[in-house]
């Protein structure tokens, strides 16, 4: 799936790219199974984690069940992982629950290395994400 | 062969020194993994300097980023108060998303994608030096 949802994002990505600007983009595409997915692009560093931040805690407080696309993501630092754990966080305080979704290998080993996949789960499966963000 | 970058302690300098980093890397022999280890732990050194430094002289904290090859070595020295950030134990883990406290993640990354960190404190600046060479490196 969510090459079509990022047909839009990657015109504005290769240009923000060329500039060494702040290299993140998010998107929002709620699923027919009732899921709220959340794709993030590019570099959730300190500057991606802060033009983002106010956007996924907004969408995370407002859903029962979210899966986080991270499979666009090529650098994940401490400000990376507290938005997803603050927005984790604020959704099990309503019996919410998010999930993390397909990142790659070095994205991955921050999240297991940090603590992080104990707090959210993590799969590489769509179809498990979204049963899981279901519960 | 040993560059070094000067910048102030400032969240929007880190974009440039992830850039600097990246463009030194074919000449310093680094591959995907050891330039992602180095980035992560200077993005997360430089930021923590420039949320929590405190300036020991003036308003600004300046900050200079060298790095060696063979043996792979990052130097960050800064000119804020002393503050040694090796002294620091390590963070508590997570358990729950109830308990989760979020601090010293941070520190928790560099301790685990660099192999050595070290500290001094040379002519009135902190010298923060991390191996990259050994075993721990993820």
């Amino acid at each position: 799936m969510p090459q079509c949802l990022l047909g839009t994002a990657r015109t504005g990505w290769h240009h923000a790219r060329e500039d060494r600007g702040i290299q993140v983009d998010i998107k929002f595409e709620p699923l027919p199974s009732g899921v709220t997915m959340i794709v993030l692009e590019g570099r959730m560093d300190v500057m991606g984690a802060m033009k983002i931040d106010v956007q996924f805690a907004a969408v995370a407080a407002a859903n029962r069940a979210v899966v986080v696309d991270l499979g666009a993501v090529d650098f994940m630092a401490s400000m990376g992982l507290r938005t997803l754990i603050m927005g984790a966080k604020s959704m099990h305080s309503k019996s919410g629950r998010m999930v993390l979704y397909r990142p790659n290998a070095v994205v991955e080993e921050v999240l297991v290395t940090s603590g992080t996949t104990t707090l959210i789960p993590v799969t590489h499966d769509l179809v498990e994400a979204e049963t899981r963000a279901l519960g | 062969m040993k560059e070094s970058l000067s910048l102030g302690a400032e969240l929007d300098g880190l974009p440039r020194l992830a850039a600097w980093v990246e463009r030194l890397a074919p000449s310093l022999g680094l591959d995907a993994r050891r330039l992602h280890a180095v980035q992560l732990c200077l993005e997360e050194v430089v930021a923590n300097l420039a949320m929590h430094a405190s300036p020991e002289h003036g308003e600004t904290v300046s900050v200079t980023v060298s790095i060696e090859a063979d043996p792979l070595r990052v130097m960050v020295d800064d000119d804020a108060l002393p503050f040694d950030t090796t002294a620091m134990p390590d963070p508590a883990g997570f358990t729950t998303l109830e308990e989760a406290q979020i601090g010293g993640l941070g520190l928790t990354l560099v301790r685990s994608f660099s192999a050595t960190q070290d500290y001094a404190r040379i002519a009135g600046r902190n010298r923060l030096t991390l191996g990259f060479d050994g075993e721990s490196i993820k």
